[in-house]
């Protein structure tokens, strides 16, 4: 079932699927956000945006208008 | 020879850098940029190594001024910044990340050394890198690990540096492979090829155990309630530190170029150096060093922020908020340090990464009142709001003060505003922010940042406010032809004058000397343009000479006033001033100008100091003057309307 990351709740196990071009595609890929990448939200700011995803320890804050451009998949745990 | 030091954010480059350089370091610009240089030198037995540390950055495709300055140096030969080796610091604990801009350096074909920083961090995540697989990968390059925050490794990386090998011509990814276009979708692709390609390698020599969880620290300090409380406490001593704790050293500052300034003036024989000295040039840098304890203070704490990572928490739950503003989460930081003081304020606006919102924050730091301001309001406001309270409590005096506080505040967010919609952007406002992990702070670094903002700021700044003390020192003394000198001639004679005590003349004649100075006729000449606000020409005065610093206005007036008595200056000053009479008879000092001259000090840039600084830190003589416009606008029209509106 694909969603955008935007829409995630913290903890949740998922997978990114697809990430639409854009301005920014490339820079998300370069630190790190790539395809198949298995990741979870692990920080939410308290207004809910901006949101923070870990990749392999790395921690990235991303903006929700961002993330909306980042399509994932859940997976179960 | 010539070295290049490169890595991501948060490696530890500047421990790498202040480990190899300590003290020889130095700090300017790279050519036509904003962008900070900081370069340093190292000797061995045979050579003098230089080291530029270049921004932080995680990839070389230049997306943003700071990245531009990086791809720029590396790519072209003739840059004068072009390296003889690239030294890349990696941090090992984040190898995979860190790995897609080392390749890409390892890549360009330069001879290079891989220093794998923070290999304890590393070892303590579980995180274990097999070195000889890693150097089987990269075989012509030197790799070694270190603990660059603690100290360690600093013989080696000279050793490495000093011994580095040959390049062979190999690289990590042929990008020719695909094809030279430059359009998105292929600059995609190639991207795409060497995460790829990292991605594959990288398990050959990285062993990981399982990952870890989020600290519960990070939940606190992004905790809705407690995450703000934090922020706010944090704010609060950073306040009283530089508001309340830097005046005991700016007093013993100030007191100490006091007597430095007596005692070349009582030493050195009199006349036109004599005075130059001890009035314009002393005076001068003793206002440079005034600034220095709030300096170091407000970077002890950013350094300390920084350092730790705090402040990109700070940023995470700030965004939202600022974000509408045009403004970056960052800024609340240099926004309230300018309540103490607009130029610490500015030079902080430093941490903040994109050029639009640092910019609109520099614009908008001496929007909010200072502590200059304070004796300029508490003067006029015992002066014109009587000493009332509304509702049995509230003490009219300092609600007018608050409110003044307020129209400051309120004046600069809704300067942000239209600026946001004014600036155009360069790069795209997106914020990608990494979350570095929480460390303790290296007090080396700590102390290196507090000593190159006083050197950025007494050496590039202090020109600037000595050159314009000068002048206005000179403005203050001497007068057009021989006005001043006929004036005090005609002073002496008067009954006044003769039947006063010696210090009463001493005042009456530095009353006269100021009135008919070039600063005395500028004032006289403006008075037509202040008279709507309801200034009169002495007003004009102090608001000219009030230009090098806001409290000066209370010196310059007690000067005109010929006022003198130091004990009760400020009691006596009022006295005079609310004696003193316009030519129609009506007192010169009432709520309509009062309040308007408050109003006016709320808005108006009356500080060269800040010039400078801004001057500094925007690199060029545009935007400060832009600045000095539409503050001087604003501080116009709203002290226009308050003076229509209460008289």
């Amino acid at each position: 079932m694909n969603v955008r990351l935007s829409d995630c709740k913290i903890g949740e196990q998922i997978e990114i699927s697809k990430i639409e071009d854009g301005a920014i595609a490339t820079k998300l890929i370069e630190m790190g956000l790539t395809e198949k990448l298995i990741t979870q939200i692990v920080l939410v700011a308290p207004l809910g945006d901006p949101i923070a995803i870990d990749i392999n320890g790395f921690i990235l804050s991303i903006r929700k208008s961002e993330a909306n451009h980042v399509i994932v998949k859940k997976i179960k745990s | 020879m010539k070295i290049a030091l490169l890595g991501n954010p948060n490696t530890g480059k500047s421990s790498v850098f202040n480990l190899l350089t300590g003290m020889r370091q130095k700090i300017g610009n790279f050519a036509g940029v904003t962008v900070e240089k900081k370069s340093g030198f190292y000797t061995t037995e045979n050579e003098s190594v230089e080291i530029i540390d270049f921004p932080g950055t995680y990839s070389l495709n230049p997306r943003s001024v700071d990245e531009e300055v990086v791809s720029k140096a590396l790519k072209d030969k003739n840059n004068p910044d072009y390296p003889d080796l690239i030294m890349a610091v990696v941090d090992a604990s984040r190898i995979e990340n860190n790995l897609f801009l080392f390749t890409q350096l390892y890549d360009l074909g330069l001879p290079m050394v891989l220093v794998l920083n923070m290999w304890d961090l590393a070892k303590k995540q579980g995180i274990q890198i097999d070195l000889d697989k890693l150097q089987a990968c990269f075989p012509d390059i030197t790799i070694i690990s270190t603990n660059a925050r603690v100290g360690i490794g600093k013989d080696r990386i000279i050793e490495t540096i000093s011994e580095h090998k040959k390049r062979a011509n190999t690289r990590f990814l042929i990008e020719d492979e695909l094809t030279e276009e430059s359009t998105p979708h292929f600059e995609r692709k190639r991207v795409e090829l060497r995460k790829q390609k990292i991605q594959e390698l990288t398990p050959s020599f990285v062993k990981k155990e399982k990952s870890q969880k989020t600290s519960k620290l990070d939940l606190f300090f992004v905790h809705p309630l407690w995450g703000y409380l934090f922020f706010l406490m944090v704010l609060m001593v950073i306040f009283q530190f530089i508001f309340s704790f830097a005046s005991y050293p700016m007093d013993l500052i100030e007191s100490s170029f006091l007597s430095l300034s007596e005692f070349t003036s009582s030493t050195l024989p009199s006349g036109v150096i004599n005075d130059l000295i001890s009035q314009g040039i002393v005076p001068g840098i003793g206002g440079v060093f005034i600034f220095i304890p709030q300096i170091a203070l407000l970077f002890f704490f950013i350094a300390i922020l920084e350092e730790t990572g705090y402040l990109s928490r700070v940023v995470f739950i700030m965004d939202r908020i600022m974000r509408p503003l045009g403004l970056n989460g960052k800024s609340i930081v240099p926004l309230i340090s300018s309540l103490a003081c607009a130029i610490p304020g500015v030079m902080s606006t430093r941490t903040i990464s994109n050029w639009k919102e640092r910019l609109i924050t520099i614009l908008i730091a001496p929007l909010m009142s200072c502590s200059a301001r304070i004796p300029v309001y508490t003067l006029l406001i015992a002066l014109v709001i009587p000493e009332r309270y509304v509702m049995g409590f509230i003490n009219v005096q300092g609600l007018v003060l608050f409110g003044l506080y307020l129209l400051g505040i309120i004046g600069a967010l809704l300067t942000a505003f239209v600026l946001k919609l004014l600036i155009k952007n360069k790069s795209k406002g997106f914020l990608l922010l990494e979350l570095p992990n929480l460390k303790a702070p290296v007090w080396r670094n700590v102390g290196f940042t507090v000593l190159e903002k006083i050197k950025i700021f007494v050496f590039d700044a202090g020109k600037i406010i000595l050159a314009i003390s000068i002048v206005l020192w000179f403005m203050a003394s001497y007068g057009p032809g021989d006005k001043i000198e006929k004036s005090s001639q005609s002073l002496m004679q008067s009954t006044q004058y003769q039947e006063a005590n010696k210090e009463d003349q001493q005042s009456m004649k530095s009353s006269i000397m100021l009135e008919n100075s070039y600063i005395g006729n500028l004032g006289k000449l403006i008075e037509p343009v202040i008279e709507p606000l309801g200034y009169d020409w002495k007003m004009g005065i102090s608001l000219i000479t009030s230009f090098a610093a806001r409290e000066v206005f209370v010196g310059s007036l007690s000067t005109i006033y010929a006022v003198h008595d130091e004990r009760e200056e400020k009691q006596k000053l009022r006295e005079t001033m609310t004696k003193e009479k316009r030519k129609d008879g009506t007192p010169t000092y009432t709520l309509a100008s009062g309040m308007s001259l408050m109003v006016f000090y709320v808005f108006a840039m009356q500080c060269m100091s800040t010039v400078a600084v801004v001057k500094r830190e925007t690199q060029s003589w545009k935007w400060p003057i832009i600045q000095m416009a539409f503050m001087g606008v604003m501080a116009y029209a709203f002290a226009l309307l308050t003076f229509l509106i209460l008289s």
